[in-house]
């Protein structure tokens, strides 16, 4: 009986390092209550079976699963690698297809690299900026953080689809348009052209100039502008929406976006782009182009 | 009397055999218990103390702690997303190890080899299959293990570096699967990892992009020395590493203790748990 009635837990070393750090360990009605074996006892169950079991169950059951979707779908197998035959379009991996689809909005760099490193350090960093002790172990904080969770997901889910949608527009070809210098006729040339001319002081003629324009402002600027925009806008909005807004329901509101987003772009890039990595309604895609989904399901 | 003692086909035997008949079978059940008991030291186990010993001297069950709130293991907590994943990185080790046997990264048979595995092999089909589903079931069950987390706010003190090895796992998990694509040496491998690679090859500024693109690739383009590459990185460098980082997650998760795990007092009347959990 030893073993099973002393508590494997909270030695006083531990609580009093957890309390400095202000993590709640036993709150004042908690520590009403004595920790005595009977209390740990009357509050928990056996590993052996009650979780053990759930174990077992659940690796049998998975097993079976995996066996039975592997009789039922075949991985796909395409024709032998060709490198001088590039597929239209050439698409990663599916967990992939978020970055390829910012990638069509961007400069690759940020598409494929800052981004990403961004989201993945900002997420790393989460436990060391919402410090706070409350909500540990509870579904979306409380309730509010529900709802939190629910209006970033629809509004982020929005404002990517509306973004997707305006990429769509020939905005680089506009912002072409205005930086174009036109040496013959000077009436036809842009309205921005005259910053075309300055640049073209350092970087020796128009056309490279006007190249570097065109990457730095609708490859770098714009971008990045628009994704800071929409996340100030929604820090704003919940912190309207949600008066007396703490770190904690705004970690779940950003986490949520960074979620949707993820979700959304995953979605568009993996089923909603055909050929030329053009703009297709879902399960429209040619199937020459990538038919790959569609033939999981068939043999060979 | 002593046939009735001993009913059945031994009580029909002359004494001196069965005799020696049921000193063989004691001697054989001694032997048994021995290895068995050598085994699992404990035997089946049938109380409070059994059970705890069952899973304390268990190097698989170890881990676990020998109580547990029922909160902490309830199905719609957890949805057991960690344990699927670690599941299927077991089920991938599993069959991955069994298509080694067959597949040969090279350029002219990695190709042949794959199409041996799934029409030559028998099961062959079924563990590529096995194999494919599993590497995209893993990397959903990480990323939904991942906002499991984060929305119960798991990841608070102490669990902070937990989160990051976390983080760090699912980096991983991209990278094995990633690797993985290249192998099969079709269209949509080398195209896939070409799209990827030069993702990559645009780190700013453009040589460190380059130099990282072509540390992965071995090569200008995706060829033999990508392939080899991918093959060694998916089949030993990752899994180790990754090894590493799970045994470091798993033993994390017992010592900063279950979220919900074992607290001595209910939760108070505002939902919040009265104590930090310790499993």
């Amino acid at each position: 009986m030893a073993i099973e009635t002393r508590p494997t837990g909270v030695t006083v070393r531990d609580r009093n390092v957890a309390e400095q750090k202000g993590a709640p360990v036993l709150t004042s009605s908690a520590r009403s209550r004595p920790v005595t074996p009977a209390a740990v006892e009357a509050d928990t169950v056996q590993v052996w079976p009650h979780l053990v079991v759930i174990e077992f169950l659940g690796a049998i059951v998975f097993t079976i699963m995996l066996v039975l979707l592997g009789t039922l779908a075949n991985a796909p197998l395409e024709p032998l690698a060709n490198p001088d035959k590039t597929p239209n379009p050439s698409k990663a991996p599916w967990y992939f297809m978020n970055l390829q689809e910012l990638l069509l909005h961007m400069n690759s760099a940020l598409a494929g690299v800052i981004v990403p490193t961004i989201a993945l350090v900002a997420i790393a960093a989460i436990p060391y900026i919402d410090k706070g002790g409350k909500g540990l172990g509870i579904w979306f904080y409380n309730e509010r953080g529900r709802r939190i969770a629910a209006f970033t997901a629809v509004y982020s889910a929005a404002v990517i689809g509306a973004l997707i949608a305006f990429g769509t527009l020939p905005i680089r070809d506009a912002f072409g348009s205005w930086v174009n210098v036109d040496t013959a006729k000077p009436a036809n040339s842009g309205g921005l052209s005259g910053l075309t001319q300055l640049f073209a002081g350092i970087f020796g003629d128009t056309a490279t100039a006007k190249g570097v324009l065109i990457e730095a402002v609708t490859g770098w600027i714009f971008p990045t502008l628009v994704m800071i925009l929409f996340i100030a806008i929604l820090v704003v909005l919940l912190k309207i929406l949600f008066k007396g807004l703490n770190t904690a329901e705004l970690t779940i509101g950003l986490f949520t976006g960074f979620f949707a987003t993820y979700v959304v772009l995953t979605f568009v890039g993996q089923f909603m782009r055909g050929h030329g990595m053009q703009l297709y309604p879902p399960g429209a895609l040619p199937e020459t182009d990538y038919g790959q989904i569609l033939r999981m399901w068939g043999r060979g | 009397m002593a046939r009735a003692s001993t009913p059945g086909f031994l009580g029909r035997l002359p004494a001196g055999l069965r005799g020696r008949l049921l000193r063989g079978k004691v001697a054989g059940q001694e032997v048994l218990n021995d290895v068995t008991g050598s085994i699992v030291r404990n035997g089946w186990p049938t109380s409070v103390r059994g059970r705890s010993l069952a899973i304390m001297n268990s190097v698989f069950l170890h881990l676990h702690p020998i109580r547990t709130r029922p909160d902490a293991i309830k199905m719609t907590y957890t949805f057991g997303l960690g344990g699927i994943s670690f599941f299927l990185f077991l089920s991938l080790t599993l069959t991955g190890t069994l298509l080694m046997f067959y597949y040969i990264p090279s350029v002219e048979h990695a190709y042949q080899t794959i199409k041996d595995i799934q029409e030559q092999q028998p099961f062959g089909y079924l563990l590529r299959n096995m194999h494919r589903w599993a590497a995209h079931g893993m990397v959903i069950t990480v990323f939904l293990h991942m906002c499991r987390v984060f929305y119960t706010g798991s990841y608070r003190a102490p669990r902070q570096f937990n989160w990051v090895v976390g983080v760090i796992l699912l980096a991983l998990t991209f990278l094995l699967s990633f690797t993985g694509y290249l192998l099969p040496w079709d269209q949509l491998a080398i195209w896939a990892v070409t799209v990827g690679t030069n993702m990559v090859g645009s780190t700013p500024p453009p040589f460190v992009g380059e130099f990282v693109r072509f540390l992965l690739v071995g090569d200008y383009s995706i060829g033999q020395n990508a392939l080899l590459r991918f093959y060694t990185l998916h089949v030993i460098g990752l899994p180790l590493i990754l090894s590493i980082f799970l045994a470091v997650h798993f033993w994390r998760i017992r010592k900063d203790g279950f979220s919900r795990g074992l607290t001595f007092t209910t939760r108070l009347n505002d939902g919040s748990p009265t104590g930090r959990g310790r499993g």
